[in-house]
């Protein structure tokens, strides 16, 4: 029987296709999870209020700030569970190798946040038309909606927000494979170094860190920070892997 | 061609050697039974051949390529054992099709015929099936995938007696009309006899024999009995196997050409039980 000689490209194409169908279930957590974001944000997430004698006047403001915390979060949660064992092993059920099942992985996150930031600035638009049709609220600002180029630059910095944070689970995932005692190890050594390190000194590394993305103002500055630690963290995570045996 | 070479493989599991100084040349279209006890190295052996697991020592080739972590490797072998996951999101004819778009020489329609014959549902999920029917359907995609080098690592795990024969049956058919390199492990030697060209027994992570099975038919016997004459009745005999028992039993296997009418009378006289290979395989498996 002759032998086949794929090409690496090929290889990633068939994994990442395959594991768009296989990982569907990561698509319906995070529907319920923007579902149970959209009814928590239909309460205010902000508001003033003044009045006189004659007159009051209540300003609420409703955002799909919640709704986009959430799918942070599933993005990072979704890179985590796609490093856990039983997902690497469906790889290998067939062809692949350790660069390739990382890769179509990788892109697989980036497609899910794509998906994950589309839907979750949509899902705001939502909120406020919920509001206006359902509870007559009266709309004096649209916010991010009112024109088209900061819509889509809010969609744009979502979707670097969920792919930075995928990244980094999928970095933290993928040390954590290396032996079973990282898995209590890594959340204890960073959570404690956080507190020591806020404890000892005034100013908090956390908020520092997240600052240079979170403060950023320039969207284009963002895209380049993002892409390029995403980029390090994915980066770390094929090294890493390259060390493991593939499979039990 | 050689499809797999290994020489003076070792892999350490901690501190417990589970390959130890493992030699072995299988060559090309040949299907090869590999057998031994429980914990012998039989999957450790066959997962470094796939390239699952990275050797300790050694040095071992599949088809021309160390196979750890290799993506023509992984194109050209497939590993079958009864701890396949699938997606559960996934249905069994979902898995099929997914097999069918990265394996080159799939055969689609094999893959439904046995499907059907074993009255598969095409809705189910392999996560719900039942032990034997995992394996069965792990069974069909070993088969149908038509990967040159072929490993079934104990595939017929659950099982029952009629399904095994059906399996073997649909095994044999496939390799006569798409020959290619297949390795099975088993601790049914009996059972897959018929099938084998060749036969490795391995124990203790070292290899034993690898011999052609009809020569081993054959000319192979066992001896048990008095450990003292034994060892001076083989001394000159190429011994492919020997274990020790209790106390002074001993226990070998010679080849049978190698013992004159003569020496065996005195066998006979001397107590020493005397065995068909079966017998033997079997005590050794």
């Amino acid at each position: 029987m002759s032998l086949t000689t794929p090409s690496m490209a090929s290889v990633i194409r068939k994994q990442y296709k395959y594991k768009l169908r296989s990982y569907i279930g990561m698509f319906n957590s995070l529907m319920m999870l923007q579902v149970l974001a959209i009814l928590i944000s239909l309460g205010a997430t902000g508001g003033r209020g003044s009045s006189n004698s004659w007159i009051s006047i209540n300003v609420d403001y409703y955002s799909g700030d919640t709704v986009i915390g959430f799918t942070i979060i599933w993005g990072f949660i979704s890179a985590i569970i796609i490093t856990t064992k039983a997902y690497r092993e469906d790889d290998f059920v067939l062809i692949t190798n350790r660069l390739s099942s990382n890769v179509s992985n990788m892109l697989f996150l980036v497609s899910g946040s794509v998906i994950g930031g589309i839907t979750a600035i949509l899902a705001g638009c939502f909120i406020r038309v919920i509001r206006y049709f359902v509870f007559d609220s009266t709309v004096i600002y649209y916010g991010n909606v009112s024109n088209v180029q900061e819509m889509f630059m809010g969609l744009g910095a979502t979707i670097m927000f969920i792919l930075l944070l995928s990244s980094l689970g999928y970095f933290i995932g993928t040390v954590v494979q290396l032996h079973k005692s990282l898995v209590v190890l890594v959340p204890v050594i960073i959570i404690g170094f956080l507190i020591a390190q806020g404890s000892l000194s005034n100013d908090y590394l956390l908020l520092d860190l997240t600052a240079i993305y979170f403060q950023e103002t320039s969207f284009l500055l963002l895209l380049c920070k993002v892409i390029v630690s995403a980029g390090l963290l994915f980066s770390g995570s094929i090294i890493i892997s390259n060390r493991m045996e593939v499979k039990r | 061609m050689n499809v797999i070479e290994c020489h003076a493989l070792i892999k350490n599991h901690g501190s417990r050697k589970a390959l130890n100084n493992l030699s072995l040349t299988i060559t090309e279209n040949k299907i090869t039974g590999l057998i031994g006890r429980n914990g012998a190295g039989k999957t450790t052996l066959l997962k470094i051949i796939a390239g699952y697991w990275r050797e300790t020592a050694g040095e071992v080739k599949v088809f021309s390529n160390k196979p750890f972590n290799n993506l023509s490797v992984s194109a050209n072998t497939i590993f079958i054992d009864d701890q396949m996951n699938f997606p559960t999101a996934l249905t069994l004819k979902q898995v099929l099709e997914e097999a069918g778009n990265f394996y080159p020489n799939w055969d689609m329609e094999l893959a439904l015929k046995l499907f059907n014959y074993f009255s598969f549902d095409s809705r189910q999920v392999h996560n719900n099936l039942s032990k034997g029917n995992k394996s069965t359907f792990n069974m069909i995609v070993g088969i149908s995938a038509h990967c040159p080098l072929t490993i079934f690592d104990e595939p017929t795990t659950g099982m029952d007696a009629a399904v095994r024969k059906d399996f073997y049956r649909a095994l044999l058919k496939d390799y006569l009309a798409h020959p290619r390199s297949i390795i099975l492990s088993s601790h049914y030697l009996d059972e897959i006899e018929d099938l084998l060209e060749d036969v490795i027994l391995i124990e203790n992570g070292e290899k034993y024999f690898h011999t052609p099975i009809e020569e081993l038919k054959e000319t192979a016997i066992g001896l048990s009995g008095d450990k003292e004459i034994i060892t001076g009745l083989v001394a000159d005999q190429d011994v492919l196997y020997r274990t020790n028992g209790e106390g002074n039993h001993s226990y070998s296997v010679v080849l049978k050409k190698d013992l004159s009418s003569k020496q065996i009378e005195k066998l006979r006289d001397s107590g020493v039980e005397y065995h068909q290979y079966h017998q033997t395989i079997c005590a050794c498996t």
